[in-house]
């Protein structure tokens, strides 16, 4: 069930809540590239955002990056860690907000294979928590934010982090 | 005007990747071994002591690495740093209080979405390629919870000579320690042993080394300086340095002429020196 998550923030990546609908006719920006130091991601990661819905100063976004940690493995070969951040944010505010957000990071990263030695790929899920500030305004614009992201590493162990993030929106 | 400015950018940008020529005068053959700390080094994507930290240090190019050394309570040798687990593994305790059964599928906690494991030293020596073609430190971590101090320094010097022997480490092993007893009794047990004080101060490591007839000298590098590598030297003894953790530290630290640097920078110490 926990997995279920990421395909769900996936598709709502493509779903329009009918935006336009709003009383607000300012034609606001739905998406946001961004950059992020540490967070979800693990040591920095690139994301794209997407405006799913808005009512008022209430915002819900969600949010698929991508991030690694070492292009080659340990033998010093070509083989990328690949770190997947997937999340679903609310944001309450004006041009300045705060932010929660809920989400699964997908690890996909080589280490030995304690049995053979050999190195080995493999997959994991954990869960991740945003709470912070957020600088964005409706319309186009640079957008910053620092938060508070635990990450629960397998599941199972709780792991203090934070990260800040400089980006665009449009 | 432009293109020039441009070629004038490439060439800076290039010449800041290659590597100086130094003019190497030491006791290791005029030669800088380039040795990891910890493997990769702190502050990496690694672990420090992990087997992928330490083997991806030796797959680029380094004359060896240096790795903390531990004692379970079955005297089997851990490779890590800390004192206490807690802080960055997944258990808590002190490793000389924990069989190794109990300490073996002990994790790394950092990075966050990675899998490495706490290794003992036969696990990582069975499972190098080309051993002997690399040399090991062991920086000898003495954390103990005992009274019975003798018998604590017998089994590790045990563990030592046994691990030494099994894999015919006698030439490409270095082994540090603070402490002055523990290295009188590896000095004992076997007069081939390449021993080093690590002392708080230059001037406490010589006369040390000068007195137990050591085969050298490790210390951090901001407390020592050119001359006093040059006065160890007069006397016979290697000097490795460590906490070169920036490029700049790194260069500072060739300059001084020491025979090994533990680096933190591996890859940019391999690119300078190799």
């Amino acid at each position: 069930m926990r997995n279920a998550i990421i395909p769900i923030i996936f598709l709502l990546l493509f779903i329009d809540f009918e935006i336009k609908s709003q009383i607000d006719t300012t034609l606001v920006s739905k998406n946001v590239l961004y950059f992020e130091g540490a967070g979800i991601g693990g040591y920095g990661s690139i994301n794209y955002e997407r405006l799913i819905f808005r009512k008022a100063n209430l915002w819900v976004n969600t949010r698929v990056g991508l991030s690694t940690y070492n292009l080659k493995d340990y033998t010093a070969k070509f083989n990328p860690d690949i770190i997947l951040p997937f999340a679903i944010n609310g944001l309450y505010g004006n041009n300045h907000k705060i932010e929660f957000g809920i989400g699964q990071t997908i690890s996909n990263s080589v280490s030995a294979n304690y049995s053979t030695w050999q190195p080995e790929r493999v997959t994991n899920f954990h869960a991740n928590f945003t709470i912070g500030y957020r600088f964005q305004k409706k319309t186009e614009g640079l957008m910053f934010r620092c938060n508070y992201s635990p990450i629960i590493k397998y599941h199972k162990y709780y792991r203090h982090w934070g990260g800040i993030s400089v980006g665009y929106s449009f | 005007m432009k293109y020039t400015l441009a070629l004038l950018n490439i060439l800076i940008i290039v010449s800041g990747c290659q590597k100086a020529d130094f003019d190497i005068s030491n006791l290791n053959n005029h030669e800088i071994s380039v040795y990891g700390h910890g493997g990769m080094g702190i502050g990496q994507t690694y672990p420090i002591n992990s087997f992928e930290s330490i083997f991806h240090c030796l797959s680029i190019g380094t004359d060896g690495t240096e790795l903390d050394v531990q004692m379970t309570k079955d005297s089997v040798l851990v490779a890590f740093h800390d004192r206490s687990l807690d802080h960055s593994t997944n258990i808590s305790g002190q490793i000389i209080n924990k069989t190794w059964d109990e300490i073996s599928d002990v994790t790394y906690t950092n990075p966050s979405f990675t899998n490495y494991k706490l290794i003992s030293l036969d696990e990582l020596l069975d499972n190098t390629q080309n051993i002997h073609d690399f040399t090991f430190t062991f920086d000898c971590k003495l954390y103990h919870s005992t009274n019975d101090l003798k018998s604590y320094y017998t089994s590790y010097v045990n563990a030592i000579n046994k691990i030494t022997d099994k894999y015919n480490l006698h030439n490409n092993l270095l082994i540090e320690s603070q402490d002055t007893t523990f290295l009188a009794l590896l000095q004992a047990s076997n007069l081939d042993h390449k021993l080093f004080i690590y002392p708080d101060s230059f001037e406490e490591g010589l006369k040390i080394a000068k007195i137990m007839n050591l085969y050298g000298i490790t210390i951090s590098t901001e407390k020592i300086s050119k001359a006093q590598i040059e006065e160890a030297h007069n006397e016979g003894l290697f000097v490795a340095i460590w906490n070169t953790r920036t490029k700049k530290k790194t260069i500072e630290a060739i300059h001084k002429l020491p025979d090994i640097i533990q680096s933190d920078k591996v890859n940019y110490l391999v690119n300078q020196l190799k």
